[in-house]
């Protein structure tokens, strides 16, 4: 009987790994062939054209990425130095509970809040906007990573800080910071790789461009939002447009989550 | 015996004249006000480098944003700034280094203290955003909103009924597929085998179920499963779709296997060693002190996990969109039910909100929203206290 159980359980735990390799096999057949240098230095061609690729997702991607994780970081990082050096007072519990919050809240109501936030009042769809929301959706990831990784701290390097006379501002930054770092970057990472592939808060936000656009007030194509778009069009030159993208966000997550896996083990930092 | 002092002159200097000598106001003054954020260069470097990105941000946003008010008034905004950070920075400059130290650590501190309130501040204007916007669908429906049956935007008939039903059945269709997967590995990873390369393999496997993009499950659900569904409908006698309740929740089972399945094996972990190896003492085998020792233990536990596997459920948008065939109408038979198409509240949401034309359907949408979020946040904030319950015992 316990024979049989152990089996049953090995059984249902490791055909996990069935979707799993499906999908990566398949993402990776279709993928593979249609990633080449004019994939990737060309925006979309319109259909029955031979060519085109996804440079307006790719340069789009990063630009969002990159305003969010602007916005994202700091602010993540100074509330999840907060949460860590005051835990007992009545604001950390609540600020605690609100990231727990905000870290559960359906992507697609992200995309509907900054829509009404700022979209509306603005009249157009902006990379700003679609940031924001990628933004809010990185904050919970990073204040937890930063607030766990400093709570295990010793307390005994902030008090000789602190008894050499370091003001406490340079205490965090100086000390504290910089020992969790590793903590730190794991989760910024992580965040990252998060938010990359999300497409519902860009929908109503970024919205998506066929051209190459680096204008942050207007509409600006993405690579989950591309994959979306070509991927329940009809057309077949589109599917494998799709198909490339995939490929290439499913690297670009990948690359994050090993880059994330390689800091925690090599500064054993818990997540 | 007398103590040494150490003899530091450059500290002595700065604590009496500040860190960068001393400095004249109304020379500060008239630098910023012919040179504006330039001349703050000469009371404060850090406000001067400040101000000039925020200069530079100004005109940015002029020319991205083709307006010359943002020019003026940026312009003016900067000018301004960098005449009060000057007088202010000269000033501070001719007090002690220690002071200034101090009141660095004060600004500090807000700081921290403002950051935290911007996360209340996000929840709060979530929430508010989401109710005044759904008020003209609230008004002019009122509860009744939740089980009306019919979903007709032309005729200006708004019911959420048929999205509760395809919200509910494709989450906890995917919820009861996905649990015996969970708990094996759960109890695999926990009990059985937690450590060695075999079950960081899994771990791993786990983690980049995790990480792959909802989009990229339904672009492959959509292209390799919905044939495979449609080929057996076709065998069973049911309408080919393909597309449906079965397929989304095929493909959210896998999708939420990750969130049960890590919090199962904290909670496994966590079953105290001498509660087992009181069952292992009385000759209990294996497979008896998991069923009778560990599972009772942790059976709140793995409620939790299943409560938060079943908040990402309600929630997720793409993969369920692309797959689930985006109808607002209700089967009636059984089978037409779970293998026909249907429609999410967050797929509704992601389909029609920019083609909402107007008021009334528009915020019906949101209000949908809100049913979304409030649902969500009350499961996610159940498991939560569960969770930590079952950690702080």
């Amino acid at each position: 009987m316990s024979l049989v159980f152990k089996g049953v359980i090995i059984l249902f735990a490791f055909a996990i790994a069935i979707p799993l390799a499906l999908i990566l096999f398949y993402i990776i057949k279709q993928g593979v062939t249609q990633v080449n240098w004019t994939f990737l230095s060309h925006v979309p061609a319109p259909v029955g054209e031979k060519g085109g690729g996804i440079l307006n997702a790719l340069l789009g991607s990063f630009l969002l990425v990159l305003m969010s994780a602007i916005v994202a970081i700091p602010v993540g990082m100074m509330a999840g130095i907060y949460l860590s050096e005051n835990p007992k007072t009545k604001l950390a519990y609540y600020a605690g509970l609100c990231v727990d919050i905000l870290q559960g809240v359906p992507s697609i109501v992200m995309g509907i809040v900054v829509y009404f936030w700022i979209v509306k009042p603005m009249g157009t769809f902006s990379a700003i906007s679609g940031s924001i929301a990628l933004a809010i959706m990185m904050l919970p990831i990073i204040v937890r990573s930063t607030e766990q990784t400093l709570k295990m701290l010793p307390a005994s390097l902030k008090e000789a800080a602190l008894s050499l006379g370091v003001p406490y501002h340079k205490v965090i930054l100086k000390v504290i910071v910089p020992c969790g770092f590793a903590g730190i970057l794991s989760g910024i990472t992580l965040s990252i790789a998060r938010v990359i592939g999300e497409t519902a808060p860009l929908l109503f936000t970024a919205f998506g461009n066929p051209f190459v656009s680096g204008r942050i007030a207007g509409p600006m194509e993405s690579l989950p939002h591309i994959i979306f778009t070509y991927a329940t069009s009809p057309y077949d030159d589109w599917h494998n447009l799709a198909w490339g993208a995939s490929f290439i966000l499913l690297v670009f997550v990948l690359v994050l989550n090993i880059v994330t896996k390689v800091i925690t083990r090599k500064w054993k930092v818990q997540l | 015996m007398s103590i040494p002092i150490p003899q530091n002159r450059q500290l002595m200097q700065r604590m009496q004249a500040g860190s960068g000598g001393k400095k004249s106001v109304v020379l500060a003054v008239i630098l910023t006000l012919i040179f504006g954020p330039l001349g703050l260069f000469y009371a404060s470097l850090f406000g001067g480098i400040l101000m000039a990105i925020f200069g530079i941000l100004v005109y940015f946003f002029s020319v991205q944003f083709n307006s010359l008010a943002i020019l003026k008034y940026g312009g003016v905004l900067v000018y301004v700034l960098s005449v009060i950070w000057g007088v202010i920075a000269a000033n501070n400059a001719n007090q002690g280094y220690y002071f200034q130290q101090f009141k660095w650590e004060g600004v500090f501190k807000r700081w921290l203290r403002v950051l935290s309130v911007v996360m209340l501040l996000l929840v709060i204007g979530i929430f508010i955003t989401l109710v005044i916007d759904s008020i003209p669908s609230i008004k002019a429906l009122g509860i009744s909103f939740l089980w009306g049956k019919v979903w007709d935007p032309v005729a200006n008939i708004y019911g959420a009924y048929p999205f509760l039903v395809g919200t509910l059945l494709t989450s906890f269709m995917a919820l009861i597929i996905s649990l015996p997967f969970s708990y094996a590995i759960a109890i695999y990873l926990g009990e059985y085998n937690p450590k060695g390369w075999l079950s960081s393999l899994l771990k791993d496997t786990i983690d980049l179920i995790a990480a792959v993009p909802s989009v990229i499950y339904g672009f492959w659900g959509l292209s390799v499963l919905v044939p495979i569904i449609r080929t057996l409908e076709l065998k069973w006698h049911i309408a080919p779709y393909g597309v449906g309740i079965m397929t989304s929740s095929l493909i959210l089972a896998v999708m939420v296997i990750p969130y049960g399945a890590s919090l199962g094996i904290t909670m496994i972990r966590m079953t105290p060693s001498p509660l087992k190896e009181g069952a292992y003492a009385l000759g209990a085998t294996r497979f008896e002190v998991i069923r009778k020792v560990i599972m009772p233990y942790t059976r709140s536990g793995l409620f939790a996990g299943l409560l938060l596997s079943l908040g990402r459920a309600l929630g997720e948008t793409m993969a369920v969109t692309m797959v689930i065939g985006n109808t607002s109408a209700v089967a009636h038979a059984f089978k037409d039910l779970i293998f026909g198409p249907s429609n999410t509240m967050a797929s509704v949401i992601a389909n029609e909100l920019l083609e909402a034309d107007h008021t009334e359907y528009l915020s019906a949408l949101i209000e949908l929203g809100l049913v979304l979020f409030c649902v969500t946040v009350v499961i996610n904030m159940i498991g939560k206290r569960i969770v930590s319950r079952f950690t702080n015992d």
